[in-house]
């Protein structure tokens, strides 16, 4: 503190003036400050210009730091670099032979895939020819087939459609001739026909005539209707065509005037036969009809007699087959009783042979005992042969 | 034993027998008559002492019905004729199949098919080749068709992998298997009937151990077929599909083909056969008598088809006695044949009269080569099929060629009618 320090110092000479002292420290403190602002001037710009050069200095330090450093950086990086792209050449050379191999392999496989799809294309096609080929033969028969039926048709056909024409026709000149023939006849019929009408009509007049003069005019209606008749008959007769109906026709007219007249006495004569015939019939069967009934009767005499008859004789013949039937089964009885009887006697038989053979090795104490038995056997006997005998 | 007083009035009294007396040994059935005892007994012992050429007919008609079906072959083979028995012999295997296939004979359907099932059971190695050397003479005048549909490969065993027979595997190894496949050269040329040979090269019925050389011809293979081939003089139809044949193996077949003198039709369709093989075909179609062609399902190309076409067509009239004059039907379907190629065949299709079926489906003739086609089908009047399906022609030119074919069929049917006509008023004459 220089200013302290004066003011001190000031403070310690002042003794002379106060005033001097003052003014003189005032002056000195302010030339002391003038010098110390011109100090501190210069030394701010002494300071400033030294900052200055610091920082240019400390730029130029910076670059000059960065680009030694970057340098360095640079020759480490490159040498790591280096090594990075040897080894990675190596890895990129080892994976294209690997790639390279694949290729290859996969060319390899592709060729052997060509080859066999174009084998199987190959075998795919020759298949196909063959069964093209064998359709083809197929065809060609199924066609040589379908033609030769359709030649046999057409032939069949058209000898058919000619064989139908030729009949056709010949039907057809058969038809003309028979048309013309039938023409024919239609007029020489027509001719007879109206030849026959007149001769008819002729002959009916003169028998109307005779008629009326025969009859009388009583009758003259009955004729009328006759003619009538006639007349539709002789019509009739004109419609059809028959030469032969038309000329028994025609007879048969003339004829009829002539019956007419037989009939009418025949006629009489016939009722008169009629009426006595009648009576002869009813007579007649009056008499068979009493006959009838007196056969009838004694019929019915005869049956009634015949039924007593049977009856009669049915009750005789169930008696006797009831008999019969009883004398059967009796005479069925006994027989059974005569075989029982001759089993038994021979039974005996047997015994009394064995008995004998024993009893001529045991002789007299058993020869009673034999004896009654031989006694019962020959009562067994005798009863056994009578109705055998009765059998017989 | 007592019989009723009265025998009933019958035709056979010994058939009416109606008291079963106390006799144990008694049957209801009748006696057997004495032929048909002496026939039975010949059944019998038909394989010590064969009695056949002196029986009548209805005796061989018993003794056919009965004899066993598993009678050794050398004994009846050549004895006895076509009928009953062999019927049931194919009976044994069951699934008859139809029987006009095999011109109605029992005894060829039951030949043919045995000897395909002995070829197709055939190891090579394992099997004895000395049953076929036998068996051939038996059954030479019966088999015209053999239609084999599996060959088997030799069986590979697995290898030990011991140190001290080391060297001995690797000379095993070198020797490999005597054939690959059966080989055909020791019976073909003994059959003397044989027309017709259809040969597939796979196994059936793998399963899970396919491997892909089952379903391959080898060279080996393909050699000693083609010697077969060549030496059965009567063969008519050859036919080898499936069997991976490539263009070595087809020109190897070919080389032998060559002036075959009685093949009529060659089918080589799904193999893989390609341009060089094609033009060893076209080779093949100057120097023999084929009247069919069926390559369909193989690769021949541009190349291959221009070389076919030149085979039919030629050039000038100098190679004109060259040409082929008796193919009928050719097969070109599923190959990559493309537009000059069918310009090359519309050439062949304007001067050719004989080809009466072509078959061109599945191509990729394109526009150009549909046009090309219809150009040369407006001169034709011989074609009476043509497939150009799926080969991306237009739709004027696929309808055109079908106009042209259908004016050509109607065409070929007047003219049969004709001929028939002409035949029938030249018999009347006659």
């Amino acid at each position: 503190m220089p200013k302290k320090a004066k003011k001190g110092g000031a403070g310690k000479a002042g003794g002379k003036t106060e005033e001097e002292r003052l003014v003189f420290l005032q002056q000195r403190a302010q030339a002391e400050e003038e010098m110390n602002r011109k100090k501190e001037e210069v030394l701010t710009l002494f300071l400033k210009d030294k900052l200055q050069k610091e920082e240019s200095n400390t730029a130029v330090n910076l670059l000059k730091l960065n680009e030694g450093w970057r340098s360095v950086l640079r020759q480490t990086r490159a040498s790591e670099l280096r090594k990075d792209l040897t080894v990675l050449s190596q890895t990129f050379e080892r994976q294209l032979d690997g790639l390279d191999g694949v290729v290859k392999t996969l060319e390899r496989d592709l060729q052997a895939a060509e080859r066999q799809s174009a084998q199987v294309r190959r075998v795919h096609l020759q298949h196909l020819e063959q069964l093209w080929a064998q359709q083809h033969q197929q065809l060609e028969v199924e066609q040589q087939q379908w033609e030769s039926v359709l030649q046999l048709l057409t032939s069949r056909f058209s000898s058919d459609r000619e064989q139908m024409l030729s009949n056709a026709k010949q039907k057809q000149d058969d038809l003309k001739d028979t048309c013309f023939a039938v023409e024919q006849k239609h007029k020489t019929v027509m001719l007879e026909i109206h030849k026959l009408y007149s001769d008819s009509i002729a002959a009916y007049h003169s028998a109307h005539h005779e008629r009326l003069q025969t009859l009388g005019l009583e009758d003259a209606e009955r004729l009328d209707q006759m003619k009538r008749k006639n007349q539709k008959a002789v019509e009739v007769g004109s419609e059809e065509d028959s030469l032969p109906f038309l000329h028994g026709m025609k007879q048969g007219l003339k004829d009829d005037v002539r019956n007419v007249k037989r009939l009418q006495e025949m006629v009489i004569n016939l009722r008169v036969q009629s009426t006595s015939s009648r009576t002869q019939n009813v007579s007649a069967e009056r008499e068979l009809t009493e006959a009838r009934d007196q056969m009838s009767s004694q019929t019915q005499v005869l049956r009634h007699y015949l039924r007593a008859n049977q009856t009669v004789a049915r009750k005789q013949l169930t008696d006797v087959t009831m008999q019969s039937d009883q004398a059967v089964k009796k005479l069925q009885a006994v027989i059974a009783r005569g075989q029982k009887v001759l089993r038994v006697a021979e039974m005996c038989r047997k015994m009394e042979s064995e008995q004998r053979t024993i009893s001529s090795l045991i002789p007299a104490e058993e020869q009673r005992p034999e004896e009654t038995a031989a006694e019962a056997e020959e009562p067994g006997k005798e009863p056994g042969k009578e109705p055998g005998k009765g059998r017989m | 034993m007592s019989r009723s007083p009265n025998p009933p009035e019958a035709a056979d009294p010994r058939q009416l027998r109606r008291i079963i007396a106390e006799d144990p040994h008694w049957l209801l059935s009748t006696v057997p008559s004495l032929s048909n005892l002496c026939l039975q007994s010949i059944v019998n012992r038909f394989e010590e002492r064969p009695i056949w050429e002196d029986l009548s007919p209805v005796h061989k008609d018993f003794v056919q019905e009965r004899l066993s079906t598993s009678m050794p072959l050398h004994v009846t083979a050549n004895l006895i004729h076509d009928g009953v028995y062999w019927k049931r012999c194919c009976e044994k295997w069951g699934g008859i199949r139809d029987l006009t296939h095999y011109g109605n004979s029992w005894k060829r359907m039951f030949f043919e098919k045995h000897m395909e099932n002995m070829i197709e059971l055939f190891i090579p190695d394992v099997t004895e080749p000395k049953t076929f050397v036998e068996m051939v003479p038996l059954c030479k005048d019966y088999i015209k068709r053999l239609n084999i549909s599996q060959l088997l490969p030799p069986v590979t065993e697995p290898q030990k992998e011991e140190e001290e027979y080391g060297s001995e595997l690797v000379i095993e190894n070198e020797d490999g298997p005597s054939m690959d496949h059966f080989d055909f050269n020791i019976m073909l040329d003994k059959l003397t009937n044989l027309e017709e040979f259809h040969v597939v090269y796979r196994v059936k019925q793998c399963g899970l151990n396919f491997q892909c050389k089952m379903f391959e011809m080898t060279h080996r293979d393909c050699e000693s077929l083609a010697k077969a081939v060549k030496s059965c003089k009567t063969l008519k139809i050859l036919r080898l599909n499936l069997s991976h044949m490539e263009d070595t193996k087809c020109r190897l077949l070919v080389k032998y083909l060559l002036d075959h003198p009685s093949l009529r039709e060659l089918d080589l369709s799904h193999n893989l056969i390609g341009d060089k093989g094609a033009r060893a075909i076209g080779k093949l179609l100057n120097r023999s008598s084929l009247e069919t062609l069926n390559l369909c399902d193989n690769n021949i190309g541009g190349p291959g088809a221009k070389a076919l076409a030149h085979a039919l067509g030629g050039q000038a009239i100098g190679k004109a006695l060259l040409n082929n004059n008796t193919l009928l039907l050719l097969h070109l379907g599923a190959n990559e044949v493309t537009w000059p190629s069918a310009i090359a065949l519309s050439k062949v299709l304007v001067q050719r009269s004989t080809l009466k079926s072509l078959n061109l489906s599945c191509n990729n003739l394109g526009v150009d080569g549909g046009k090309a086609l219809e150009e040369a089908m407006s001169n034709n009047s011989s074609l009476t099929e043509c497939d150009i399906r799926l080969t991306e022609v237009e739709e004027q030119s696929a309808s055109f060629v079908n106009q042209v074919v259908w004016t050509n069929q109607s065409l070929e049917q007047r003219r049969h009618a004709r001929e028939s006509k002409t035949k029938k008023t030249s018999t009347a004459v006659y």
